[in-house]
This record gives C-alpha cells, sequence and structure tokens, in this order.
C-alpha cells in the first residue's frame, strides 16, 4: 500500500453543470489557474441531469474521487434542478457514508465567476483523495 | 380518532360486512391453510371465517403490497395486512402504482413475525397470537422473528384507513381517514372517540428496535460489502418481491444495466476482465439509493433471496439514515410529497463534502 | 442601404449584432485595428465578448471597417452619406457607440510616475493572466516584491475642479478589484480610500462582502497624496472613526480625527471616466450636440436619442456608465435606429435545414483537434494526441492541423461533406461559448447537429495544467468524448413559425415604452397592466428630476400608445397559465376581458417596483410630520413651505433603495430651498449617492446650505418626542434637531406578482427581482435577456432604476424581442426529454418535477384484441409525456429509476460510455 500511495495519482470524474460550474473550470483556465491534472470533466446541462447512479457507477468503474458542481442553490439556470440534485446527492452520500465511501464524493456549488474556487477545488479534491488513498475497486475485477 | 371496541370473534361479522354492504368489492385477507398463513382475494364474504385466528398470526410471506401493484383498477378493494405492508401501499398510492380511491387500508396491528416457512414449521410452539414475553421465550428456544421485524419501530398499526390494534383481550377498530370512518358506520359500528395511539408501548418498541439495529453487524467498508454480497447471484428476487420498487422494466433488465454480449465483451477489452454477471455492485447500490426513501424496512428482499444474504443489514439499514435526514418515515400519509419531489431553499448543506 | 454603427466597443458590438440579426446591413467601423473597446483591456479575461467578436467576423450582414474613421456626414435620416476613411457609404441611421477615455491629467501629488502607483486600468492589465506574457502576479513593478498593502483611491479626476461630475462606474470596479485581489491573493491588504460608497444592488452586496468577509478596509477619507519613501508608498489622511476601522481585529488602531499616516506597497488610483478625447471631433462632423461635460447630448426621457433624427446614441459615450447600461442603451439604439431603416438582408439560420440519414451508414467519427493559435499546440503535445486517438475504434479521421476557429469549422464541413463523417469530435473550445457555431457548421454540412462533442482544450486543460499532464488529460477527454460520440443520436428537429406579436406585462414607464417601440418596430403588443390605468411608479411622482412634469410625461405616453393601433391595452388584468417557448407562447388573460387567450412570440417583463412602507419607521403612520420623500415631493409640488425645519433622513430603514433616492434627497432639498430659502435642511445620510451628472445637484445642494450629516453605520439617527437626535460623525457630538417635517428614503420592494411570473416564465428571481441571463458579477452582457429565450426583463422589475435607465433598458428589451419576431422561424430545440411509453410506470413523479411543467400524464390504450371488424380495447395505461416547453434540465431523468424519460443528448448510455472511459 505505501508504495502507492506516494506515486499515488487520484482519478476523479467530475460532473459540472455547463451554465455554472462549466463556466467557472473555464474562468479558472482564462485567468491561467494552474490545478492538479486529475479531473476528468463530464459536462451536464445541469446538477439536475446527475443521476445518483452515474456515481456509482464512477466508483466502481475505479474512480478515485467523483466531484459534482453546481450553480449556487437559487441560481440554477433551470430553477430548480440544484435543489433535486442537493437531496439527490445529500441521500446517495447517507448511503456512501454507512459504506465508508462518502470521502470519496463531493460536491460544490461554483459560479460562473468562480474559477478561483474551482481552482481550489480540485486543488483540495486532489489532496483530500490522495489522503483518502486510492478507490479498491480500482484493480477489481467487476 | 373514532372508532370502537370489539371481541375478537366480531372480526368475522366486521370483515363479512364490509363486503355485504359494498364498501368494498373484494377483500385481500391472510388466511390459514393448515400451519401455513398466506393471502386470499376474497369476493365471497362467506369465505372469510374466523378472521381472528389468523389476522395477527406472526408469519410473513409476501408484503400484500407488493401484489395489488399496478392495480390501477376501478372496483375499490380491502386490504388487511400488517403496518410495513400498508405502508407500502401508501408509497405505492404516491407513486401512482395504487389508486387511493379504490383500495380500503386496513392495518394490523404485528407483534413481529417469523419467515412463513419458519412459522409453519413451529406452529405448535407459536399459534395464532404471540406477545413480546411470548417472542422472547420463542428465541430462547431457537425460534427467532424476522431481523427486520426485530428492528421494526412500527409495529403497532397507526397509518392507513382504518386500525385493527389489539388492547386487553379485545380488539379496538378506529378509523384515520374519511374513508375509514364512512367504512366502519357503513357497517354500523357505533362509533365514539377512541385514543389507540398508545404512546407509551410505541416508545418501549422503538427503543427496543433501536437497540437491536444496533447489534446488527455493519456494512462499513468496500471490503465489507463484497463479502456481504459474495454469494449474490444476481437473480434480482429481492427486486421482484420488494413492494417499492415499481418499475415496469427494471434499469438491470435493460440493455444497459444487463449488458450482454457484445456490450459486455466490450467492456471485458476495456478492463481486461470484468465479472458475469455483470453489474452486481452496481445493481445492489443503485437499488438501494432507487428504494431509499420509499422502503418500508419490511424485509421481503431478505426472505426472498435463494443465497439467504440478510438483506436487511443492507436495504432497510442504509435507507433509514436517509429517511432520517428527510425527516420522513414512508407511508404515513398519502398527501405527504415524496423527499426526492420536494425541497426546501436552504437544507443538506452538511451532507454534501 | 444600412445602418453605422460607430464605435466597436462592447456597446458597439451589442448594436451591430441586434442590427445584422435581424436583417439590417451594418457597417460597424472602429477606429482601432481591433474590436473590444475597453472591454479588452480589463482583468477579467473571459469578458464573454470573444464570441461575439467570433460572430461579427462571421456574420454575412455586417461589414467590418477596422482602423476607419468617420470623416464627414451629408444627408438626413433616411439618407444618409457617410465618408469613413476615404470610403463612402450610404446609410439610413447611425449609431454611435466611441466610449470613453479615462482620466489622465492625474495631479503630481499622488506621485504619478512612481512604478508602484498605476490608474485602475493599468491594474486591470497587471490583474490579467489571459496569455502567458501576462503575468497575473501581484508583484511592485518597482522590484517584483509580493504586494503586502494596497491602497485604491477612489474618485481620482471625478467629483472635482477637473470634472465635476461622478464617474459612476468606479466605485463598483475598485470594489471587483479588490475582491479580485483578495480571492486571488489573499494575504494582502487592502484599503480602499473613498468619499461615498455609490453602489447600487448586486455591487452592493459585493461591498459588504469585501467589509465583512474579506476584511477589506474602506477608510472614508479623500487622501491629498502619496509620498514614495525608502521603496514603500506613504499616504496621510484624515481619520475619522469608521465602523469599517473600530475594533475590527488586525486593523492598525486608529485615533479620532487625527492624521493618520499607512505605508503601502502599491497604490492605485481609481481614475475617472471622461468623454473620449475624440468625441468633440465626431459630434462636430455628424452634427449633434454635447453637453456641458462633454458628453454626447441626450434626455432623461429620451435617453437614447440625439438632437438630430436618425443619429442615436449609446453607451459610455452619453455618460459614464457599467457595462450592463452601455449595453442596455446599445440594443435600445440598435433598434431605434433600425425604424429609419429598410431590411434588406437575409436573417442567418432561416432557411431549412436537410439532414444526411445516418442510422444505415457505418459509424465514421471524425477527430478535430484544433491549435488555437497555439494556445493548445503549445501546451499540448498534439502529434502524440493525434496518435493516440487514431486507434480508437470508431475513430475514421483525426485532423490535428488546424489552427484557427475558421479552419476548424471549414475542415468539419468538407470532413462531412468529402469523406461521409457521421460523428464531430471538437477538442479545442469551449462547449460553453461556441458550440452553436460548430453545431451551425455541421448542420450546413449536411450532420444533424446534435452528432457533435466538443472537449474544451483550451480553458480546461491546456491553460491549467504542464505539457505532459495536459497530454494525457487531453487523451483521456477526448477519448471518453469519442466514446460519447458513438451513442450520439441525431435529434429531430422541427421548424416552427414565430408568432409576429409580443407580450408586455406591466404599464408603467419602462413598460409602456418598450409595448410603443416594438410597436413602431411594426409588430403587434399586447400591454397588460394590473391596475385599472397605466402609467405605474409615473402616477406617483410629480415631477422628474429633470423638471419634466411626470403627469405631462404619462399623457404623452397614453396618448400614443391609444393612437397606435398595433397595442392592444389591457387594464385590470394580468396574465395566467403561460405555456410554449420562444417564438410561440399563449398565455390566457385574468381580468376584465377574462379568460382570453393571447398567442404571442415574445414577453417582457417589466412590472416595476413599488415602495415600501415605512410603517412604525421614525413614527410613520402615526406622526403626521413623518412623511416619505414621494409624499414630501407632492407638498412641494403644492408650492408654499410653511415649515421652518426639514430633517431629511436617507439610509434609516434598510433595503434596497432605489438609484434614484440619492437624487431624490438632494432634489427635493434644493426645491424645498428654492421655495423658503432660509429653511433649514438637514440631510442625515450614509451615502448620498449622486451618481453620474447629478453630481452636480449634490454640490448645489451644500452650496445652498443645504447640511448634510453623516452617521455612524451602527448609530442610526432617533426620533423621539419631536426631537431628532443623531451622533454626527464629523463633529463627532450629538445633535439634537427639533424638525417640523421628517422626510425619509424607503426601500423598494420587487412587484408582488414577480414570484408568480418567475414561476409561469421560468424566469429565477433574486431577492424578489428579475435576475438577467447571466450572472456576472463583473459584466453583465446581457441585461434583458433571461434564461427562458424569448423572455425579457427591464426596468425596476430587475433593479429600482432610474427613469433614463428603466427607459434605455425598456428599448433594449424591445429590440431583443424585435430580433427574435424578426425570424420567420425557429427550431424546436434538441435538448429535449422524451419517454419510452414501453417502460414508463405512470407514477408521475417527472410531472411534478419539472420545473416548466413541460410533462403530463396521459392514459394510453394498451393491446388491443381485434375480433373480425370489431376491436376491443383490454384496457388502458398511464404513462408519461413530454409536451411544450421543455427546456431541458434533465431533473425528470435522473429522477426515473427505470429510465423511461430520457434526455435527448445527455442519455444515460452517452454518460455511461463517457464513464467507462474517464
Ligand atoms: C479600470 C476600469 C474598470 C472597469 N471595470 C468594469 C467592470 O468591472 N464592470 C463594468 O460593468 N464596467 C467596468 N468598467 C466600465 C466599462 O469599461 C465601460 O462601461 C465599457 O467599456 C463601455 O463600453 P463602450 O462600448 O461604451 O465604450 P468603449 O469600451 O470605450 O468602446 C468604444 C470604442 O469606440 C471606438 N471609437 C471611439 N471613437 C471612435 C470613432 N470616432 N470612430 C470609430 N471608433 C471609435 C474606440 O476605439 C472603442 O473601441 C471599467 C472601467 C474602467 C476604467
Ligand atoms: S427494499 Fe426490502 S425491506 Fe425495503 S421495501 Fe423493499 S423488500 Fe421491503
Ligand atoms: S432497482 Fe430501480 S430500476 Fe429496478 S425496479 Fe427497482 S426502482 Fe426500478
Ligand atoms: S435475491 Fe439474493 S441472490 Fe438474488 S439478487 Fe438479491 S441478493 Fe442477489
Ligand atoms: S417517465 Fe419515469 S418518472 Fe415519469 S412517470 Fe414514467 S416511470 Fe415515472
Ligand atoms: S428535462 Fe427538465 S424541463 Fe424537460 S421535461 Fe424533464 S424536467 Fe421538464
Ligand atoms: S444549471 Fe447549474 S445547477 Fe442547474
Amino acid at each position: 500500500m505505501e508504495e502507492v500511495v506516494g506515486g499515488f495519482e487520484p482519478k476523479i470524474v467530475g460532473f459540472t453543470c455547463n451554465w455554472c460550474t462549466y463556466a467557472g473550470a473555464d474562468l479558472a483556465g482564462t485567468s491561467r489557474k494552474k490545478y492538479p491534472p486529475n479531473i476528468r470533466i463530464i459536462r451536464l446541462m445541469c446538477s439536475g441531469r446527475l443521476d445518483p447512479m452515474f456515481v456509482l457507477k464512477a466508483l466502481l468503474n475505479g474512480a478515485d474521487g467523483v466531484f459534482i458542481g453546481g450553480c449556487h442553490p437559487g441560481e440554477c439556470h433551470y430553477i430548480k434542478g440544484n435543489f433535486y440534485a442537493r437531496r439527490r446527492i445529500a441521500a446517495l452520500r447517507t448511503i456512501l457514508k454507512q459504506l465508508g465511501l462518502d470521502k470519496r464524493v463531493r460536491s460544490e456549488w461554483i459560479s460562473a465567476s468562480e474559477g478561483d474556487k474551482f481552482a481550489r477545488t480540485m486543488k483540495d479534491m486532489a489532496e483530500e483523495i490522495k489522503q483518502v488513498g486510492p478507490n479498491p475497486m480500482r484493480d477489481k475485477i467487476l | 380518532m373514532k372508532g370502537t371496541e370489539l371481541n375478537y370473534e366480531d372480526l368475522e361479522g366486521f370483515f363479512q360486512g364490509l363486503l355485504d354492504n359494498k364498501v368494498i368489492d373484494a377483500l385481500i385477507m391472510p388466511h390459514r391453510v393448515g400451519n401455513k398463513v398466506s393471502y386470499m382475494l376474497v369476493r365471497d364474504k362467506e369465505k372469510v371465517a374466523s378472521p381472528e385466528s389468523v389476522i395477527f398470526a406472526p408469519s410473513f410471506g409476501v408484503n400484500a403490497a407488493n401484489v395489488v401493484k399496478g392495480w390501477m383498477i376501478d372496483n375499490k378493494v380491502g386490504i388487511v395486512a400488517k403496518p410495513c405492508e400498508i405502508r407500502a401501499a401508501i408509497e405505492l398510492i404516491k407513486l401512482k402504482q395504487l389508486n387511493e380511491e379504490s383500495v380500503l387500508l386496513i392495518t394490523v396491528d404485528c407483534s413481529g413475525a417469523f419467515k412463513n416457512e419458519d412459522y409453519a414449521e413451529h406452529y405448535a410452539e407459536i399459534g395464532n397470537l404471540v406477545d413480546s414475553a411470548k417472542l422472547k421465550e420463542l428465541e430462547g428456544k431457537g425460534i427467532s422473528i424476522r431481523e427486520a421485524c426485530a428492528i421494526c419501530e412500527n409495529r403497532l398499526a397507526d397509518i392507513g384507513d382504518i386500525i385493527i390494534a389489539r388492547i386487553n383481550g379485545k380488539v379496538g377498530v378506529a378509523g384515520l381517514t374519511e374513508m375509514g370512518v364512512k367504512a366502519l358506520s357503513a357497517v354500523g359500528l357505533p362509533l365514539e372517540d377512541k385514543d389507540l395511539e398508545r404512546r407509551e408501548e410505541k416508545e418501549r418498541i422503538v427503543a427496543e428496535a433501536r437497540k437491536r439495529l444496533e447489534e446488527l453487524p455493519k456494512i462499513d467498508s468496500v471490503e465489507a460489502l463484497e463479502a456481504f454480497l459474495q454469494d449474490c447471484i444476481v437473480c434480482k428476487n429481492c427486486r421482484d418481491v420488494c413492494p417499492v420498487c415499481y418499475c415496469k422494466e427494471c434499469f438491470f433488465d435493460q440493455p444497459l444495466g444487463n449488458p450482454v454480449g457484445g456490450d459486455l465483451l466490450n467492456l471485458a477489452e476495456l478492463r481486461g476482465a470484468i465479472e458475469v454477471p455483470a453489474n452486481q455492485l452496481l445493481y445492489h447500490l443503485t437499488r438501494v439509493y432507487h428504494v431509499c426513501t420509499t422502503c418500508v424496512a419490511c424485509g421481503a428482499c431478505e426472505d426472498a433471496c435463494p443465497k439467504s444474504i440478510p438483506l436487511t443489514r443492507f436495504y432497510p439499514v442504509l435507507a433509514q439514515k436517509v429517511q432520517e435526514i428527510f425527516e420522513y418515515v414512508p407511508g404515513k400519509d398519502t398527501k405527504e410529497p415524496l423527499p426526492f419531489t420536494t425541497y426546501e431553499d436552504e437544507e443538506l448543506e452538511e451532507c454534501l463534502r | 442601404m444600412g445602418i453605422a454603427v460607430i464605435g466597436g466597443g462592447v456597446a458597439g458590438i451589442t448594436a451591430a449584432l441586434d442590427l445584422a440579426d435581424s436583417g439590417y446591413k451594418v457597417y460597424l467601423i472602429e477606429k482601432n485595428a481591433k474590436l473590444g473597446g475597453k472591454v479588452a483591456e480589463l482583468a477579467e479575461c473571459e469578458t464573454g465578448i470573444a464570441p461575439r467578436i467570433v460572430k461579427i467576423e462571421n456574420h454575412p450582414n455586417i461589414e467590418l471597417m477596422l482602423s476607419s474613421e468617420v470623416e464627414g456626414l451629408s444627408g438626413s435620416a433616411g439618407d444618409f452619406k457617410l465618408k469613413v476613411s476615404g470610403k463612402e457609404i450610404d446609410v439610413e441611421s447611425v449609431v454611435l457607440a466611441p466610449g470613453y477615455d479615462v482620466f489622465d491629467s492625474i495631479a503630481k501629488s499622488y506621485a504619478i510616475g512612481h512604478p508602484n502607483v498605476v490608474t485602475a486600468l493599468e491594474f486591470e492589465g497587471m490583474l490579467r493572466a489571459c496569455t502567458p506574457s501576462e503575468t497575473g502576479q501581484l508583484v511592485r513593478p518597482s522590484d517584483g516584491k509580493p504586494v503586502k498593502r494596497i491602497g485604491f483611491i477612489k474618485c481620482v479626476g471625478s467629483r472635482g475642479k477637473e470634472n465635476e461630475i461622478c464617474s459612476t462606474a468606479c466605485c463598483g470596479f475598485t470594489a471587483k478589484e479588490a475582491w479580485e485581489v483578495k480571492e486571488r491573493f489573499p494575504g494582502t491588504e487592502v484599503y480602499i480610500f473613498y468619499m461615498d460608497i455609490r453602489v447600487f444592488g448586486r455591487d452592493e452586496e459585493l461591498v459588504a462582502k469585501l467589509k465583512d468577509k474579506y476584511g477589506v478596509k474602506y477608510i472614508r477619507s479623500r487622501v491629498p497624496e502619496v509620498i514614495p519613501e525608502n521603496g514603500t508608498l506613504t499616504v496621510k489622511f484624515e481619520n475619522k472613526p469608521l465602523q469599517g476601522l473600530r475594533g475590527r481585529g488586525q486593523s492598525p488602531r486608529l485615533e479620532n480625527g487625527t492624521v493618520e499616516r499607512l505605508d503601502l506597497d502599491m497604490v492605485v488610483l481609481a481614475v475617472g471616466l471622461l468623454p473620449s478625447k475624440t468625441l468633440g471631433k465626431l459630434a462636430e462632423i455628424m452634427g449633434v450636440k454635447t453637453d456641458t461635460y462633454g458628453y454626447l447630448e441626450t434626455s432623461l426621457t429620451n435617453p437614447l436619442e440625439t438632437n438630430v433624427p436618425g443619429i442615436l446614441a449609446c453607451g459610455t459615450a452619453t455618460a459614464p456608465m457599467k457595462v450592463r447600461e452601455s449595453v442596455a442603451q446599445a440594443s435600445g439604439a440598435a433598434l431605434k435606429a433600425a425604424l429609419f431603416s429598410e431590411r434588406t438582408e437575409l436573417i442567418p439560420g432561416q432557411e431549412e435545414r436537410k439532414f444526411i440519414e445516418v442510422a444505415d451508414k457505418p459509424l465514421k467519427i471524425g477527430v478535430f483537434i484544433c491549435g488555437c493559435e497555439g494556445e493548445v499546440a503549445g501546451a499540448v503535445d498534439l502529434p502524440a494526441v493525434v496518435e493516440h486517438v487514431k486507434h480508437l475504434t470508431g475513430v475514421a479521421s483525426v485532423n490535428g492541423e488546424t489552427t484557427t476557429m475558421k479552419e476548424a469549422l471549414e475542415a468539419i464541413e468538407s470532413g462531412i461533406v468529402d469523406q461521409g463523417l457521421t460523428r464531430i469530435v471538437v477538442a479545442g473550445y469551449s462547449p460553453r461559448l461556441y458550440e452553436d457555431l460548430f453545431r451551425d457548421a455541421c448542420a450546413k454540412a449536411g450532420l444533424n447537429p446534435y452528432l457533435l462533442d466538443m472537449v474544451n482544450l483550451r480553458e480546461q486543460v491546456a491553460w491549467v495544467h504542464g505539457k505532459e499532464e495536459a497530454t494525457n488529460a487531453a487523451i483521456s477527454q477526448i477519448t471518453m468524448a469519442v466514446e460519447r460520440a458513438r451513442y450520439l443520436e441525431p435529434v429531430p428537429i422541427e421548424r416552427y413559425p414565430v408568432i409576429p406579436k409580443a407580450l408586455v406585462v406591466g404599464g408603467g414607464v419602462a413598460g409602456m415604452n418598450a409595448a410603443l417601440e416594438i410597436a413602431q418596430a411594426g409588430y403587434e403588443v399586447y400591454l397588460v397592466e394590473k391596475e385599472a390605468e397605466l402609467g405605474g411608479g409615473l402616477r406617483e411622482n410629480t415631477e422628474l428630476p429633470s423638471g419634466e412634469s411626470a403627469s405631462d410625461v404619462l399623457k404623452e405616453f397614453v396618448e400614443k400608445i391609444s393612437s397606435n393601433e398595433k397595442i392592444r391595452v389591457y387594464t385590470g388584468a394580468t396574465v395566467e397559465d403561460v405555456r410554449g417557448r420562444a417564438g410561440s407562447f399563449r398565455a390566457r388573460m385574468k381580468g376584465e376581458d377574462g379568460g382570453e387567450e393571447i398567442d404571442f412570440g415574445a414577453a417582457i417583463l417589466a412590472t416595476g417596483a413599488r415602495e415600501f412602507v415605512p410603517e412604525g419607521w421614525y413614527g410613520y403612520g402615526q406622526e403626521k410630520k413623518v412623511v416619505t420623500q414621494s409624499e414630501f415631493e407632492k407638498m412641494l409640488a403644492g408650492g408654499h413651505m410653511d415649515a421652518t425645519t426639514i430633517v431629511m433622513i436617507q439610509d434609516g430603514i434598510p433595503g434596497q433603495r432605489s438609484k434614484y433616492s440619492g437624487i431624490q434627497v438632494v432634489s427635493n432639498a434644493l426645491k424645498a430651498k428654492a421655495l423658503k430659502p432660509d429653511l433649514n435642511v438637514f440631510v442625515l445620510y450614509q451615502e448620498i449617492k449622486t451618481y453620474g451628472k447629478w453630481e452636480v445637484l449634490y454640490k448645489e445642494a451644500r452650496e445652498k446650505g443645504v447640511i448634510f450629516l453623516r452617521y455612524d453605520e451602527g448609530r442610526p439617527p432617533a426620533f423621539q418626542e419631536g426631537i431628532v437626535s443623531v451622533y454626527d460623525v464629523i463633529f463627532t457630538d450629538e445633535i439634537q434637531i427639533k424638525p417640523d417635517v421628517v422626510v425619509l428614503s424607503p426601500a423598494m420592494l420587487p412587484a408582488e406578482e414577480n414570484e408568480q411570473l418567475s414561476t409561469m416564465f421560468m424566469i429565477p428571481l433574486k431577492n424578489g427581482f428579475f435576475l438577467e441571463e447571466q450572472e456576472r458579477p463583473k459584466l453583465v452582457l446581457t441585461p434583458v435577456d433571461t434564461v427562458n429565450e424569448g423572455v425579457f426583463i427591464c426596468g425596476s422589475a430587475v433593479y429600482p432604476a432610474m427613469v433614463d435607465e428603466a427607459i434605455a433598458m425598456s428599448s433594449a428589451a424591445a429590440s431583443r424581442a424585435c430580433v427574435l419576431l424578426a425570424k420567420n422561424f425557429l427550431e424546436t430545440p434538441g435538448i429535449v426529454s422524451v419517454v419510452d411509453d414501453a417502460i414508463c410506470s405512470g407514477c408521475g413523479v417527472c410531472v411534478d418535477l419539472c420545473p416548466v411543467e413541460a410533462i403530463e400524464l396521459v392514459e394510453e390504450p394498451v393491446s388491443a384484441v381485434t375480433f373480425g371488424v370489431m376491436t376491443v380495447l383490454s384496457g388502458k395505461k398511464t404513462v408519461a409525456r413530454v409536451i411544450e416547453g421543455c427546456i431541458g434540465c434533465g431533473s425528470c431523468a435522473s429522477y426515473c429509476p427505470s429510465g423511461a424519460i430520457s434526455l435527448q443528448n445527455f442519455k444515460d448510455q452517452q454518460v455511461f460510455a463517457q464513464l467507462d472511459y474517464a
């Protein structure tokens, strides 16, 4: 295990809504904010499209972390999407928590103007997941 | 609530009256075949015989709600069942898999139940009716109620249209809804204000149930989860018997959820090797998410598992914590919205990261 | 002929696009070699204008004239001849958008010339990090050492001898720059020296956040000089005990009323905005008048018109303002200019599109990796990426050669036409900004536009990772996109006709003006007002700050409206039950005309704002002598003044005040003084926000002897037993006044019906006011557009605005609506949900979830059994069906456990494919 942790580069799957967090990621880019390259972004139009099953699938596929980004509550482009998402994520994480998996899943509300927050979150999350360690599913035959 | 007290023997007349007075067109209720208890769908009132000997029998076979799921009929059916089954029916009403107007939900007190096969086997010792003292005694002999029942906090009938409660050698019958009260008057029961809440008893049951829940082994890591499911053959019986798995075609019966052939070969190519039948973990994790707000903790899934996996430790136990964050108890009230259909402007931030 | 737009800043760009998109020929004349104006110099790299510039460069209706200047004008409205850099062009009308220049005769005392003293605009440049050559670091230019303490000095070159007026934008941009510093360099101490904080709406929230959350120190003091000393810059300022400083943690403890000094590493001078230096010459050529301050002259009720018919003005050439206002004016001016012109061009995207059938064709994925002018090529090992992607299953060709967007677009078109590609993956640009462009390219070549996927290599890979990491990330993200592309399906697209009518909700100034302009543009308008009469806030006012009588203005509007046969007015009415989408809405009217259904293509919400009734505040409602400013204005209109002492309390009541509020205070004070010169008028205040040219009123009021007493934020004045007592921070003493009249400035509240309209029209609210499409705290480029295409917002329904602003915004909303109504057809959106009847169990949860009520449950017969000629239905089932109006949020699809309802273009399988390869 130790050797793995040393050189361990977590793989993080990120679901971002088009209007806020994806835009925030764009802004992080235009402002040249470097952040660790662990994230693989999947663009959804709204966090309301985040089916928690996607998160489960990502974890079972071996993702070390899953990030979910949406607009701040009350600022969803579709008004209600992130309110629903919040309930779904809360439910999912409550399940995962009991299975000791919740630390791999994190969500943040990041607006189009929060490029810094996006970069910071990516940094923090990469660190956190390094602490948590590699997803044991990674090398399993599943 | 409005209700009255009856003797056990009066129940026969009461159920027959419901059919007789056309309050309902049919009745689903337990009946006895030798040692065994199962459900029957009755249209001829004469077939209702000595219900007092069977409706409280501590035996669980199928969840009655699962039997009527999807019956979007105009006729009216009465359902006499245990609290967890009626709760499931109420969730199904919210999910439009049952028509609220065409069911009369009659909840009976439950003392905790044995698996139907255990019950039949030990009928001589168990009998028609048990109480907590009796259950302890049986447990001493190695005859235990189902795990789901041991951790059940909702054994006292307190939901549905009508409740049938066991009180001091008698039964209390009361209507909780307008429809229930009407039904009771229609059969000519003299109604008065009746308090069947039994708060103290409830608290005692809850305390006991929580204690038992604490004692259950936890599935608290990926390794534990894998070990727990290691024997699962993905037969999906647990889903088929689940009252709140209401899909016409389950995701895991569709190509994406149940990849076969070429799709599976592609996945195997990508990952080098893949477990078959595929998606075992995804199936269970997704299903527990799908039922996390509506699971009524009936334990039917566990009973149905051909591999004797103690699924109560998974489905109801994981779901309960979710229900806690939404302060939601499934099956309380048909008018209460499903947690996933509403939200508060400010909530749950502490659960997100 | 056509229309000339002069100035290629954000205002000019906006005007040009609105016109070109509705079929007018546009000449866009810019004296510099590139478009963008000042916005291109701001710190924010992604201002949102880049896609607009690309659009302009590719627009068939726009003739772009860069490095060009106007040399002469002859003719008149409808037939101008314009001489531009030697060429002559014929136009029917002209939009002037030549912008501003920043104040540059900065006093020596500010140590200007010292490398660590910069102007705000230079500072914006320092903060930029858009290209590697721009550092984006916060270091002292003199020695490259990190900046630990930075000070902003506001109002340099504004509100003084050199420039009387307030530059309006600086309070906001200083706050923004401070925020940027705090966000990016959190350890930096930030000090802001100011006279008043004149921010409104969202900027108010920002300032509050800066003070409370970011620990930015706001110091109210006019700093006269900056003294360079041993490598630092020392500022001296007179300190008054200010809330922001007292007892707040780490701040240096400052004494009462003493002169303080502070050593700073850097000083930013928030220089004012002035009319562009060449504006005078341009005005002369065009024959338009300028005002006392050198801006193009317009009026309060005609904020976009110059004295010459057919020549419109907008943006910072008319007054100092922020982007939000400039852009709104630009859209409005565009529509006004269009009224003089004939539509001669085609509107892009109106032709019917036919797509090749791909279902029976083998999968041929074309991957186009664009170097993005070196941005991607320089940061990613493109050959390695190409090599890897080539081998992915289904990939028929990989193109890694293109370097510009134009090349990429052309390569895609030819790839589809010549190589028969059936799926396209573009790696390079952000889909958020350019997806439409690339979709159009696919469609043009005959491929269904939803068979496209995009990977953002520039913003999300090249610019944020080192080369090796970027290359790996690029490979992964492209692989994911290729896998997704494999499962993309052609989405059926239908054309539907646009109903050339508009609905305007709210009959105040904004609503009336919008209705009139749309009608003048030739479309029918339904104008709905819930009260029995038109007028809204105008009916409450007596006199506008320009001196015009409110009732005269109102009368003129009402006359014009009633004589316009294109406008149908419904008073005492509200709208209910709105259905449909951009171009084709239907609503039911409620009210006297009850139940009537109306169809329209665009809607404008102009419900205004209402004054909070300050019941109980300072005895209002109990004491007769306590009145609001509006009530006081009516008293003044009576023409005599009995009182001897008047106290006005500004900011005493919490909430969002109108932009008009500060102006109303000084103008009422002046009016009162005019009626009775020896009257004592005290104004107790926190901020007097006489922004822009209204600053002169403030100055005049002080000169005329109105006494302004500033109180401490934590110690608001009290009014008890007939005595107003207030602790004045300048005299540092408790002052007691016995007034005859106490005048309050209550906050403005959003219209009550906004809640309901918000749900019906799907427009989010912020604090009860409508929210514009993109909430960018820095630059608002779409001030009147909303998230729901076809629905526009304006006037005080967006924030409590000033009359001229409300009118400009309403012209903008009218203009945006007309751009839409000018189209004959629109296409149905592709990202919508569909239900698979065979799987749906009819639970109806999706129906409850849908934010726009686009799903309903329907009953369908099942398994029909046929006996000879007779068909017997054996039953029915309930299933969900997506009806009109789905906006594609996917909330339904993410619930439905069996996936019976799915969101096209974002189906489970498409996401799964990406996950498998992530
Ligand atoms: C330091 C600073 C920071 C700012 N930050 C913000 C902010 O955060 N948010 C915000 O909303 N606003 C901000 N502003 C204000 C913002 O810059 C203006 O509102 C906006 O740029 C106005 O756009 P415009 O098109 O009217 O003028 P400009 O941007 O000045 O564009 C005018 C264009 O016209 C051209 N032109 C001029 N004369 C002629 C002519 N005779 N012929 C042809 N072309 C001509 C010019 O070359 C220029 O390209 C800031 C301003 C400053 C100084
Ligand atoms: S998941 Fe199991 S315990 Fe829960 S409702 Fe379904 S069958 Fe009953
Ligand atoms: S597991 Fe999920 S998809 Fe399958 S039947 Fe249950 S709820 Fe439906
Ligand atoms: S019933 Fe048992 S074996 Fe079958 S899928 Fe469920 S857990 Fe697995
Ligand atoms: S589409 Fe899904 S959520 Fe909607 S009614 Fe059908 S089963 Fe329920
Ligand atoms: S995608 Fe959103 S808007 Fe469309 S039908 Fe589903 S819930 Fe409604
Ligand atoms: S659009 Fe961002 S969360 Fe809905």
